[in-house]
């Protein structure tokens, strides 16, 4: 076994989980290389470590007071049901989508009007401009 | 009869709705399921709060309970619901965890409530022992709620992979990178309190 397979049987080894037949040869290397040696025992050290953390018993009475409240009336707060999320979600996309089509027709409808306003009241207009303007306008651009 | 065995016998006793085995249930797991709380959430008010409402949710859901799986899976399948609800009420009412954090110390909560090691006579050790609980504590408190919990289930309650991975909805794999991960934020964290020897 070399380092790098050691070093990732560690957790194994920590929760007893290395097959038999790993075991000597992890073991093996553990004790022959200082570095691995090092990163072991600092690992076990802090899992060891880590358990001795103490945690408060349940205050006396705790049984009872559980039981007085199973007679607790059950407040569940009120959430939207999944399904209607999802509803709402699709129905806020289409007024979204419906919402940015109409603004989109509305300017091309101003800038339309625009330009014929433009060629009503311009006389140096000439065909070309018109036309021109138009195929940009039926291109989306801006005039 | 195993332990297993009695809770399912139980647990069908309370299918009944007779609240005397629902209290021999409670007094058979209320010390695991307080201390995994208090280790998740670091509080112990609040999790002896968290672990009376875990219990009334198993009474509440003992209709749908089916002796199948092991009933501590089961049971720590609402531990980890509960715990992973609280976090996200915690995130969204960041004010109310500040004001638990500030809620003086009554003696029986985090820092305060600690016993010094019967084995250290010498104040300063104790000192040194508390420093190191603290620093334990807050290590575990720092990790992920996922990572929180399997650390929890695997070290202190002695749950299997297999076990842990029913409880928090994941896959073995899952709980292995979890608890890898876990390990080496630990140590990258208490490392430096360790150095002088545990």
């Amino acid at each position: 076994m070399n380092c790098r397979e050691t070093r990732q049987r560690f957790d194994e080894r920590l929760d007893q989980r290395l097959p038999v037949t790993a075991q000597p040869a992890f073991d093996q290397h553990v004790a022959s290389c200082a570095d691995c040696r090092q990163q072991w025992e600092a690992y076990a050290a802090v899992w060891k470590a880590v358990a001795r953390q103490v945690a408060p018993a349940p205050s006396f009475g705790f049984a009872e007071r559980t039981l007085r409240r199973l007679n607790e009336p059950i407040h569940i707060p009120w959430r939207w049901p999944r399904r209607w999320r999802w509803a709402a979600l699709a129905v806020v996309v289409v007024v979204l989508l419906a919402g940015g089509w109409m603004v989109r027709q509305h300017r091309y409808d101003a800038q339309l009007a625009r330009v014929y306003s433009d060629v009503r009241q311009n006389d140096s207009f000439d065909d070309y401009d018109v036309i021109v303007s138009l195929d940009q306008l039926e291109k989306g651009g801006r005039l | 009869m195993t332990a297993n065995d009695a809770d399912a016998a139980l647990m069908l006793r309370v299918k009944e709705g007779d609240r005397d085995a629902f209290r021999e249930l409670v007094e058979r797991h209320q010390r695991s399921v307080v201390q995994t709380i208090y280790r998740a959430v670091g509080d112990a008010w609040e999790a002896e709060d968290l672990a009376q409402r875990v219990f009334v949710q198993v009474y509440r859901s003992a209709r749908r309970y089916r002796p199948t799986a092991k009933f501590t899976t089961w049971l720590f399948t609402i531990v980890h619901n509960t715990v992973l609800n609280e976090h996200r009420r915690r995130r969204r009412h960041a004010a109310e965890s500040l004001e638990a954090l500030q809620r003086p110390a009554t003696g029986n909560e985090g820092g305060g409530w600690q016993p010094a090691d019967p084995h250290t006579a010498d104040p300063a050790q104790a000192a040194a022992h508390r420093e190191l609980q603290d620093q334990i504590g807050e290590a575990i408190q720092a990790l992920p709620v996922q990572q929180r919990m399997a650390v929890i289930l695997c070290r202190f309650e002695g749950h299997s992979y297999e076990e842990i991975a029913a409880s928090l909805h994941c896959t073995v794999p899952a709980v292995k990178s979890l608890l890898h991960r876990a390990r080496v934020t630990l140590k990258e964290r208490l490392q430096p309190f360790l150095s002088g020897g545990v």
